[in-house]
């Protein structure tokens, strides 16, 4: 009887100390098992908290002029509209277009040409490329030591005010794991709560059968890479997957995107050449171009009438979520030292 | 309710020593174990390498050293082919020019040979650990298409036609078939400390900065000079 209290005792202390971390992590019952390995690195309310700051603050630029945010706008799906190409650092244009970012945890390889192999490395990438936010990890780290309010959520995050590069790309990457999408039409139609038009439900149907094999439900990719047929552009001559791997078979493939959202994170594709849904479809009916690594689903010309056209857009705009677009936990955190210049 | 109390202190006491147990038989077993040094040395033919030391190639050229780090991983010390030890690090980096950043602590047990994988392996280099030797501060880390620069090699060279005749050779790349690691094998002797030799001039015999002084990505070039750096570690 004493040993059955103690017992009891001892697990509501330990659920206690877990209590935060199943707040914050809630993964949707139809998503897959994520890839992110949150045993080595647990998610906790502090280090998201601190992510979301650092994630928001062009301090992590050179000149204090440019945050993750001002390129991944959380009223974007976390992409940059009006933009094709990325817009940096004194004005500097980029050669790619910033891809929208949700339900990262399911996600192995990342960028459009698989430069990232981890969401912890990828963060270096934007803050030490000139044409980004030009910054080395030495002077960042330098710059919050100087603030009283960072050094004290570096300490509550990590038990001390030690600050290291590890330190900040892993609560950047808590903030990123926690912008799930998983909350739009699509979703409650799939779980019984709401149903599709007719419309929608006939585009739902041309969807499976000419796009589901890349943009696999349920999270509207198959984390591969692939040529869909966009002729190159002659003054990007951007090869895509070879860039980074030098094998042939690579050339021209990029990353398949996940179409939650697209409705928000229009331009569209790696160089954000399109601006509407209808270009986009008018490239898969008439647009592919042929080369040696197209991929072999593209092979086929694919013919959509205009009014499947139109039940296609239907469909895709299902995958609309305006929770997560204003979710207030994902926006910008209230404090005005945290203002990031928008850029546009 | 007394008894309560004593049957509760009793599990708390039980509960508190095992808690405790692994880690006073680690401290025993680390206070029984004595440590010795492996220190890497960089040689020219048979002198000894120092960072801007004038090196003279066979053809004539002179060339300087600046930077000579790589990274070694796995570890592992063997008796006659058998395993009895096996570093649990992720990777040291040796920084070779600088002495007191190019040794490593093996236990002092029997063996006879030193086995390691000179860079990191593709589960180190896709893992998302930047702690200790792995912090991109070391500057051996690219961002732009994370992955670990497994082995730097930078200085000038009469001949380099680079710009300020500087060649640089960052080796790395984990992705096959170009990937820059490789397993070295090292006969050792038993003492207080062991010296690893350099052989920096084999690399320059098989490499000149004069025909090509810049490699900076990984891909069939990068892995050509790292084979050729591999040649170091041969007895
Ligand atoms: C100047 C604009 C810009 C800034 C600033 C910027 N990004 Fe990006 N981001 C991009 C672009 C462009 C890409 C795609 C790059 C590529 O594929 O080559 C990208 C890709 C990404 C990806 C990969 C998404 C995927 O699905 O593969 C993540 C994650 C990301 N950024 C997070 C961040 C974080 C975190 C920061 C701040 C440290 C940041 N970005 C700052 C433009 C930017
Ligand atoms: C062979 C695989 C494949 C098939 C089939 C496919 N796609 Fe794609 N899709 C891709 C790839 C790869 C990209 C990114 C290409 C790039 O940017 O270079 C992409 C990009 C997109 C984008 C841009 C998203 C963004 O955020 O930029 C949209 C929209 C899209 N596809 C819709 C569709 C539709 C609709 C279909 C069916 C008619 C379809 N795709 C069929 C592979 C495919």
């Amino acid at each position: 009887m004493n040993r059955t209290f103690l017992i009891i005792g001892l697990t509501i202390i330990l659920c206690a100390g877990f209590r935060n971390a199943v707040n914050i992590w809630n993964p949707p019952a139809h998503f897959p098992a994520p890839v992110y390995d949150f045993k080595k690195e647990p998610l906790t309310a502090e280090k998201v908290h601190l992510g979301k700051l650092l994630f928001y603050d062009p301090i992590l630029s050179r000149d204090r002029s440019i945050s993750c945010a001002s390129c991944h706008s959380p009223f974007n799906a976390f992409a940059h509209t009006d933009h094709d190409l990325s817009h940096g650092i004194d004005d500097r244009i980029g050669t790619r277009n910033a891809p929208a970012l949700m339900n990262l945890a399911w996600q192995r390889e990342f960028m459009w040409d698989v430069a990232s192999n981890h969401l912890h490395a990828q963060a270096l990438a934007p803050i030490t490329n000139p044409q980004e936010m030009d910054e080395q990890p030495e002077n960042i780290i330098r710059k919050l030591n100087r603030s009283a309010l960072y050094r004290q959520l570096f300490e509550l995050s990590f038990g001390d005010t030690f600050i290291t590069t590890s330190r900040i790309v892993v609560s950047l990457a808590q903030f990123q794991l926690t912008l799930i999408s998983a909350d739009s039409k699509y979703d409650r139609v799939m779980d019984g709560r709401e149903q599709f038009t007719a419309q929608e439900n006939n585009g739902y149907k041309l969807f499976r059968q000419h796009c589901a094999t890349c943009h696999r439900e349920p999270l509207f990719t198959n984390s591969e890479f692939h040529n869909n047929g966009l002729p190159g552009d002659p003054i990007l001559k951007d090869a895509g997957k070879y860039t980074i791997t030098q094998r042939p078979s690579d050339s021209l493939l990029f990353k398949v995107p996940t179409l939650r959202n697209v409705e928000y994170s229009y331009p569209y594709m790696h160089d954000g050449r399109f601006k509407t849904l209808y270009q986009v479809l008018g490239h898969y009916t008439g647009g592919i171009s042929r080369s040696t690594t197209l991929a072999k689903e593209l092979q086929q010309p694919i013919v959509l009438k205009p009014n499947e056209q139109t039940d296609l857009v239907a469909f895709l705009l299902t995958l609309s979520d305006r929770n997560f677009i204003f979710n207030p936990q994902h926006g910008p955190p209230r404090s005005k030292i945290f203002s990031p210049p928008p850029k546009d | 309710m007394k008894k309560f109390h004593r049957n509760g202190l009793h599990w708390v006491m039980v509960i508190a020593l095992i808690a405790a147990a692994p880690k006073w038989w680690n401290q025993r077993v680390h206070q029984e174990t004595s440590y010795r040094t492996a220190q890497f040395r960089p040689l020219w033919v048979v002198q000894p390498v120092k960072e801007n030391m004038e090196l003279q190639l066979l053809n004539g050229d002179t060339l300087k050293l600046e930077q000579l780090k790589f990274y070694v991983s796995h570890m592992t010390l063997l008796l006659n082919g058998k395993v009895m030890w096996r570093s649990d690090e992720e990777g040291q980096l040796i920084d070779a020019l600088h002495p007191e950043k190019s040794s490593i602590r093996l236990p002092a047990i029997p063996c006879n040979e030193l086995r390691f994988l000179v860079g990191l392996d593709s589960a180190t280099n896709c893992s998302g650990n930047f702690n200790g030797a792995l912090d991109p501060v070391h500057g051996m880390f690219w961002s732009w298409q994370s992955g670990f620069i497994h082995f730097k090699i930078e200085g000038t060279s009469t001949a380099c036609t680079e710009r300020n005749n500087r060649f640089q050779y960052h080796l790395g790349g984990y992705r096959k078939p170009y990937e820059t690691s490789d397993t070295v094998s090292i006969p050792i002797t038993s003492g207080e400390s062991i010296g690893i030799p350099l052989h920096v001039d084999r690399y320059f015999s098989l490499c000149s900065p004069a025909q090509q002084g810049h490699v900076m990505s990984p891909g069939k070039n990068a892995k050509e000079l790292f084979q050729h750096a591999l040649k170091m570690f041969a007895p």
